[in-house]
Order: C-alpha cells, then sequence, then structure tokens
C-alpha cells in the first residue's frame, strides 16, 4: 500500500512511548527549566555536596504531593483551580487563585530571564533578546505554530541531559557525595535556609502540581487507570530529581564552595568534563530551549486554568473579543514577565529570588491541595487514608515553616 | 413557551454604552441573589432573629423553574430545614415567617432534592443557547406562578467580583450575563447521578455536532455523564460526531454493554474507526458484546487493513428507485456520507 500506512503507525509507536512518559515526567522536568539550573547550580557552588540531603527530602515531598494532584485529576476530571472554586468559599478560592497567578508571574520572570541569559552566553544583549523573545513567543502561540517550534525548544533542551555524565566525567568525591546524601545535616545560616527554601521552590511549584493535575483530568484517565497515573507521578519526580541531584554534583564537583553563584558562564563550568571547551555553548543552548519552552507553557496554561475556573471562553484561536479574560492573562503575563526581566541587576539573583518567591507560596497552595485530597465527599474512597493523612500533612507543614523562617528573616533583614 | 428571561432582560448581557431598560431595572430588584441571601438573617413574624440562610433547597423535577421547597438555615450550630410553606417573604435583606412559632428539623437531603450553595453555585453548567459550557457566578431567584423558584445563572465576571466585594455589594443583583435557566443544562458530578436524571427540553434543540462540541469542552468524566444521560439514538450520533480518539476514552470509561450497545447504533464505518482505535483486548471484548449482526458488519469492515479503501467503505445500504435520476443518487450519497462522517 501507500507509504503513509506503516509512517502512521510509526507516528502512532512514538505517541505512545510519550503516552507513557506521561505528563508526570514532563510536569516535574518543568522544575528542570531556568530557574531550577540556577537554584541547582548555585546551590553546588555555595554549599557543595551539602545540599543532597535536602534534595533527598524534597524529592519525597515531591512525590507525595504530585501523587495528590495526579489522584484529584483522575478521578474528579477538573483542573486544580475549578476543584478550588467548587470546593471552597469563593474568598478562599480568589486567595489562592491569586497566589497561583504571582508564583507563576515569579516563573514567566526567571524564564524571562533564562532566555536573556543563555543569549548573553552568545553575545547577544538581553535588551535586544527579552523582548523579541516576548513577541516572537506571543505571536507563535496566538497564531497557531507553537505546536511545531515546541519540538524544536525540547530537542534544545537534550544538553541538560549531559549533566548525570558530567556528574560522572567531573571526579567528584564519591564518600562525601555518598555521605553527604544519606546523613542528615543542616547549617543555621540565613544563606542556608534561603536556599533550601529556593530548591523547594523550584522543585515543588505550584505550577507543576497544576500541569500535573491538568494532564491526567484532560485525558480522561478515569479511576481504573489512577494505578499508571500515580507510577507515572512518582516515577516521573524522581527521575527528575535525579537529574537535580546530578546538576548539584557537577557544579559541586567543578566550582564547589567557591560562593554564591555569580553568572550563567560560571555555571556552564560544571559541563567542561562532557563538552570542553564548547561547554558554555552548549550551556546556552540548554538554557535558551528550557527557557522558551516554559516561558510560552505557564502563562498559557496559567491562563487556561483561570478561564475555567471562571466559566469563560478559553482557546487561543477565539480572538481577544470573544475571549477577553483568557487571551489577557496570557498576554499580560508575557508583557509584565518580559519586563521585570530587562530591570537592570543580576540575572542569576533573578533567578534564584523568584524561586525563593515560588517556594514562600508553594506551602499555600500545597495547604489547598492537602484539604482537597483528605476530603471524603470529593474523593471518596480515594481520599488520602490516615497515613498518607499524616504524611502529607507533614510535608505541608515543613515547607510552611522553612517559608515562614525565610519571610521572618527577610523582613527581620528590613528592620 | 414561556421564558422568564426572554421577555424582561437582555440574554446575552448589555454592551458597553447600552443602559438597562426600565422593565429590566424593575426586574432586576426583583430578583433575588443567591450569593447574597446566604448570611441574611431569617426572622419570625415579630422580627426576631432566629438563624441564618446557609443554603436553599429546591425540587430538581421538569418544570422549567426548579422550585424552592425550603431553605437550610443555621440556628446556633445546627443546620436546619426550613420548609418554604413557612416563608412569608424573601427579599435582599432577609427572609421574613408567617409565624412565631417554628418546627425545625435536622436538615437532611431528600432525593429529588438539590441545594443550591453547595451544588450549583460555582459549579459548571451548559449554556443550551449559546452551546457552550460555563460557571455559575450567580444564581437568582423570583416569585413567580405563585412559588419562589430557580429563573437564572448570571456568569459575568462582574458579578464573582461582586461576591468577592462587602457584604453590601453582594444581596445587589448585577444581571449583566444572566441565563435563562429554562436554557441551562446542569452536569453532574461523579457520583452524584441526580442532577443529570434527564435532559432539558432545550437541548434537544441542537444538531449532533453541536452536543459533540460541548461534549469534548466538558472532558472525559463529566462528558460521560453528559453521553450518559442521551438518548441512545442521539447518543450515537453524537459520537459520530467526535474525534476517534476522545470517543475511545469515553467508551472506556462506561460498563462494556452501554458502550456497545452505543456502538451498534452508529454507522458501521464510524463504529469500525472506533474499534481500530481501541487496543486488542479492549477490541475482542466489545465485539462480543454486540449484536450477532453488528458484530458479522464490523468484524467484516474491520479485516480491511487502515489506509486502504475498504477501511473507510460502510455496510450501510442505499436503496434506489429505477426512476431515481443520477443525480438523486449523487445527492442521497452525499448526504449519507455528511451524516456518518
Amino acid at each position: 500500500m501507500t507509504p503513509a500506512a506503516p509512517r502512521r503507525s510509526t507516528a502512532k509507536r512514538i505517541a505512545v512511548i510519550v503516552a507513557v512518559m506521561g505528563p508526570g515526567l514532563i510536569a516535574a522536568n518543568a522544575g528542570n527549566d531556568a530557574g531550577g539550573i540556577a537554584t541547582y547550580a548555585s546551590a553546588g557552588s555555595q554549599f557543595a555536596y551539602r545540599m543532597l540531603f535536602v534534595m533527598v527530602l524534597v524529592t519525597i515531598a515531591l512525590v507525595v504531593v504530585q501523587e495528590m494532584s495526579a489522584r484529584l485529576g483522575v478521578h474528579t476530571g477538573e483542573g486544580l483551580v475549578s476543584l478550588i472554586r467548587e470546593q471552597f468559599p469563593l474568598r478562599w478560592g480568589a486567595f489562592a487563585t491569586a497566589c497561583l497567578v504571582v508564583a507563576n508571574l515569579g516563573l514567566v520572570v526567571s524564564e524571562f530571564a533564562g532566555i536573556g541569559a543563555a543569549l548573553e552566553l552568545l553575545h547577544v544583549s538581553r535588551y535586544l533578546s527579552v523582548p523579541i523573545a516576548a513577541v516572537v513567543l506571543w505571536s507563535l502561540v496566538a497564531f497557531g505554530s507553537y505546536r511545531y517550534v515546541e519540538r524544536v525548544f525540547l530537542l534544545l533542551t537534550l544538553p541538560f541531559l549531559a549533566y548525570p555524565i558530567a556528574a560522572v566525567l567531573g571526579h567528584p568525591s564519591w564518600t562525601t557525595v555518598a555521605t553527604h546524601t544519606l546523613v542528615p545535616h543542616f547549617i543555621a545560616s540565613r544563606a542556608f535556609l534561603v536556599v533550601v527554601v529556593a530548591l523547594i521552590g523550584t522543585t515543588i511549584t505550584p505550577y507543576m502540581q497544576l500541569y500535573q493535575a491538568a494532564a491526567v483530568a484532560d485525558r480522561g484517565t478515569g479511576a481504573d487507570d489512577y494505578r499508571s497515573a500515580r507510577n507515572d507521578a512518582v516515577v516521573g519526580s524522581i527521575f527528575c530529581n535525579v537529574i537535580s541531584m546530578s546538576i548539584i554534583i557537577a557544579t559541586a564537583a567543578a566550582i564547589g564552595g567557591s560562593g554564591p553563584l555569580s553568572s550563567t558562564k560560571q555555571a556552564a563550568l560544571a559541563l567542561r568534563p562532557v563538552a570542553g571547551s564548547a561547554a558554555t555553548t552548549l550551556f546556552a543552548l540548554g538554557l535558551l530551549g528550557a527557557s522558551a519552552l516554559a516561558a510560552a507553557v505557564v502563562p498559557l496554561s496559567t491562563a487556561y486554568a483561570l478561564a475555567e475556573a471562571v466559566g469563560a471562553e478559553r482557546s487561543v484561536s477565539r480572538g481577544f473579543r470573544e475571549a477577553p479574560l483568557f487571551l489577557g492573562l496570557f498576554t499580560g503575563q508575557l508583557v509584565v514577565g518580559a519586563l521585570i526581566a530587562l530591570a537592570p541587576g543580576n540575572l542569576i539573583d533573578l533567578l534564584i529570588d523568584t524561586q525563593v518567591l515560588n517556594g514562600v507560596i508553594s506551602p499555600i497552595f500545597l495547604t489547598f491541595i492537602l484539604v482537597l485530597a483528605n476530603r471524603r465527599s470529593l474523593l471518596g474512597a480515594a481520599a488520602n487514608g490516615p497515613r498518607m493523612r499524616v504524611l502529607a500533612t507533614a510535608c505541608v507543614a515543613v515547607v510552611a515553616v522553612l517559608a515562614v523562617a525565610v519571610v521572618g528573616l527577610t523582613v527581620a533583614g528590613w528592620l | 413557551m414561556f421564558h422568564f428571561f426572554d421577555i424582561h432582560l437582555p440574554r446575552r448581557g448589555l454592551r458597553a454604552g447600552e443602559r438597562l431598560s426600565t422593565p429590566t431595572r424593575m426586574l432586576a430588584t426583583q430578583l433575588v441573589s443567591m450569593a447574597g441571601l446566604v448570611g441574611r438573617p431569617v426572622r419570625n413574624q415579630s422580627g426576631l432573629e432566629i438563624g441564618r440562610v446557609r443554603d436553599v433547597v429546591v425540587r430538581w423535577d421538569d418544570s422549567l423553574y426548579p422550585p424552592v421547597t425550603g431553605l437550610v438555615v443555621r440556628v446556633g450550630r445546627r443546620a436546619s430545614f426550613l420548609p418554604a410553606s413557612s416563608i412569608d417573604s424573601v427579599d435582599r435583606e432577609g427572609v421574613a415567617l408567617h409565624s412565631a412559632q417554628l418546627d425545625l428539623r435536622d436538615f437532611q437531603r431528600r432525593a429529588g432534592e438539590i441545594t443550591l450553595g453547595r451544588d450549583v453555585l460555582d459549579h459548571q453548567l451548559i449554556d443550551v443557547d449559546g452551546v457552550r459550557v460555563v460557571r455559575a457566578s450567580d444564581l437568582y431567584l423570583a416569585r413567580f406562578a405563585g412559588t419562589l423558584r430557580l429563573v437564572g445563572a448570571d456568569v459575568g465576571f462582574s458579578s464573582l467580583l461582586r461576591r468577592l466585594g462587602p457584604r453590601r455589594w453582594r444581596g445587589a443583583p448585577t444581571p449583566s450575563k444572566v441565563i435563562d435557566w429554562a436554557t441551562i443544562q446542569p452536569i453532574a458530578r461523579p457520583g452524584e447521578a441526580v442532577r443529570m436524571a434527564r435532559t432539558r427540553q432545550a437541548l434537544h434543540r441542537l444538531r449532533p455536532a453541536e452536543l459533540a462540541e460541548l461534549v469534548e469542552e466538558l472532558g472525559a468524566t463529566q462528558g460521560q455523564a453528559f453521553v450518559a444521560a442521551l438518548d441512545r439514538a442521539v447518543a450515537a450520533d453524537v459520537l459520530e460526531e467526535m474525534d476517534v480518539e476522545h470517543v475511545d476514552e469515553l467508551l472506556s470509561e462506561m460498563p462494556t454493554e452501554r458502550a456497545a450497545d452505543l456502538i451498534a447504533a452508529m454507522a458501521p464505518d464510524e463504529a469500525a474507526d472506533i474499534l481500530r482505535e481501541m487496543d486488542g483486548d479492549d477490541r475482542a471484548e466489545m465485539l462480543r458484546q454486540l449484536p450477532s449482526i453488528a458484530r458479522r458488519d464490523l468484524t467484516r469492515l474491520l479485516a480491511y487493513e487502515e489506509g486502504t479503501a475498504g477501511s473507510v467503505m460502510t455496510t450501510t445500504i442505499v436503496g434506489v428507485v429505477v426512476i431515481d435520476s443520477m443525480i438523486d443518487l449523487l445527492v442521497e450519497d452525499r448526504r449519507l456520507a455528511r451524516r456518518t462522517s
């Protein structure tokens, strides 16, 4: 028959593989965006291997939270923002949504900062690259060609898969890695606490729970397929944190103990064992791909979730007249995000600050997820059992205490 | 058919610069906002406050505008049921009762009743006229045909803002984007069959393609409940209009007998496309459940590989009388193809 037939079946096979990889992997991978890379690299350069134990705890918390989000999506078939609107008094819902918008706006800022930083490595001024990137991304989404470009961005992020290799080739001290991963230890300093909250913020971002629930709900996984959705959420979370930890190890081996990260050029050194002199270019391309990918997807899914909760028209093909809320939110986030990323100052600091902001907001959103997942009137038998309740509450409580501590110390610093 | 808002209110909302007409303004003062009513005092005949409104209970039957059967009232810490018969008047300031005597029972939801605040307000609804899924940001009650009834749903953003604002704003209706309740189809939540027990008459005016669009917008879980509430023939037509992948998802969440029943009711070529989309085991199970004639037809169609001419063929027979012209035959063929694709 026609050559079209086998090609289609190959496409189908790839679709199946992507489906198996699943939203859990994609959602958790969103943690490895510009802000994530900067935070992990900074953690490695400032505290060498000392953050690894924190990352183990963060991984456990991430698994717990992503599993709850997937369960909510599977059993209700609705996005988190919609659930919050239906299940809480309107004012509480509005508060949670406002927190989410601020957190995601922080992410958009960090993505544009990432684009700016990547192109600065390739000798393009950010005052040129950031506005152009904003206009290009907006047009790609608004005119519907984003789907095709997405794959290019996705390919560009491949260099980051070189981090585990770099971690091995960089000859870290494996005994130190092992002890710091397994033995609990903390440093009582403000800098340590801030980096911990930034790690939480970049790993357990509210955006990831939003994405996880929506992706599962959209596919209509159904209660029977909950098991595969759960495995996907768990495996995805663990896989991505292994990558994150390898970024910390590779950076620690290259420049560990040299104080806070000061430039992206410094961060790129971690890839030198793999790429040699091409490390900077490779790092820049990876950063560009990851940032561009998220800079479009984060505002898009925020606008979608909000429009769904309000009950407004939500489609990029409708135009401003028909979907003013949806397109207004999308455009607004791109504009504000790009403008803040253009403010003078160090891009690395901006990247990490936005992750700290996410880490501070994260416990608020997590509390809403926890209450929903506990609710028997919503989930029936799939609601959190007593053990899960204790574990999840403990995770949220620890994240909340750390966030409050950082806010407290920051405010005390101003006084 | 009498429509409450057709006569008085602009259904699609006002454009900038347009003013509310006098009858509309008069009506707006008679509407009681559900969101504004919650938290208002319930007073007995002598003006003594006995409790506060917590929710409104309506009967969920065939009437176009569901009648209020009572209120859930918070008295102290208890949630009590106040039957509609003991209510004298309901307005923006609160509820007044007929008598000083009151028989309060603990609230328990009865079959055929729903609570507006918990089950309808802020939930998804289908606007049948606009063919879209909306969310109720407020519900309006009005006394009409002798009883207090649910007459409309507000889907405007301004109503949401009003509810977020201070309490004194909350009671004043802002009927800018009100949908007449007669043209609304509520949607079930998983495990709550009561709300989709029947489909509203207005829904039957929609074409299968429009219904299919709604089902896709609703997503798998609610879309499935929606399809389940449709007549078998209508449901089959709707499935024919949908993406094959979406249909596969929908059917996989239904009991197999019901899914097989729908597949048997579909045009054979469309049904074959859906079976092709399924996993081998699911397909075998589905074929086993089909009536023998449908099974035979579909097995034959499935024998043609995807991408071959046979796979796009149908087993439907077109009857042609000898005097039919060639043109008539082509027209009939087109009509059939349009119906099945």
